[in-house]
């Protein structure tokens, strides 16, 4: 059992959206960007998923489902669009969309390898403005929150 | 004929539904109270040796009432949230580029896994000690 396909799955829900590509368009990666800053890349706009923790619940002595939390946030750079803020709160918006839809839309749905998806919803809204220490021209506008998810092995 | 139905005891029962709160408040926020003082030390534990005001600004405080307890850890530091949930800023004060952080999840991962852990353990047992039917718990 991988559990990792749970993670990979929601990154490819995100990935195959093309409005949140539209926004994010350098992409969606796992706890931190591959073509950041640091590495000389241009990376300014993209979504990063990140595990909080994920525990198991067993049901007649075998893994009964298992529960997951993620942070699921939208980082746009605030020289890299016209208006950051903005740009950063409607790609949380359309994060919201895809995993947590509210009715009457249907819920989501989440295609997982080896999993069935129980349930996905949104514990928590995320919302931040994080400074550069030294150059305060550099600004990431930060919007998403944190999505619980629920999956059974098949 | 006339029937009777008779409950013998109901004084006793009363009696002891009325210390029942008490009894389990008293027991609960000693739970409480080591569940938040476990992840209090988790946490500090966990935190770079480096980052002097991310332990110098995490606190646990404790209140109790006769009917219930509550323990609060905090971390008041300004750094404790990119902590948490990573960086893409590149410069700290000293001008050093320190590239992305990702998240380390430490304090929200501690003090969940302190609630499963009451939830899972000790509350149950305290309340099924009391006489009461506990299920479907964590």
């Amino acid at each position: 059992m991988r559990s990792s396909a749970i993670t990979i799955a929601l990154i490819n829900k995100l990935l195959g959206d093309a409005a949140l590509m539209a926004l994010t368009p350098d992409g969606v990666f796992f706890k931190v960007a591959t073509k950041s800053m640091v590495t000389g890349g241009n990376c300014s706009r993209f979504v990063i998923v990140s595990l909080v923790l994920a525990t198991d619940t067993p049901i007649f002595n075998a893994r009964g489902f298992e529960d997951a939390l993620y942070l699921v946030e939208a980082r746009v750079l605030s020289s890299s669009v016209a208006h950051p803020l903005t740009v950063a709160h409607d790609a949380a918006e359309r994060i919201d969309a895809l995993l947590d839809p509210q009715p009457p839309a249907a819920p989501a749905t989440l295609t997982i390898p080896g999993y069935g998806l129980m349930a996905l919803a949104r514990e928590e809204a995320t919302e931040d403005i994080e400074f550069d220490d030294v150059d305060e021209s550099i600004q990431w506008n930060r919007c998403g929150g944190h999505y619980h998810l629920w999956a059974a092995p098949v | 004929m006339s029937s009777r139905f008779v409950f013998t005891g109901l004084d006793e029962l009363k009696a002891q539904l009325r210390q029942l709160p008490a009894e389990l408040a008293g027991e609960g926020a000693d739970i409480v109270q080591a569940a938040a003082d476990g992840a209090f030390a988790t946490i500090a534990a966990g935190y770079p040796s480096r980052a002097g005001a991310l332990k110098a600004k995490l606190t646990v405080t404790h209140t109790r009432s006769p009917f219930g307890a509550r323990s609060v850890v905090k971390n008041t530091a300004k750094e404790a949230i990119w902590f948490e949930r990573g960086t893409q800023a590149r410069h700290n004060k000293l001008g050093a580029n320190r590239g992305a952080m990702p998240a380390n999840h430490l304090f929200t991962q501690t003090i969940i896994r302190a609630r499963l852990r009451m939830y899972a353990g000790p509350f149950p047992e305290l309340l099924q000690r009391a006489g009461l039917t506990v299920t479907g718990h964590a």
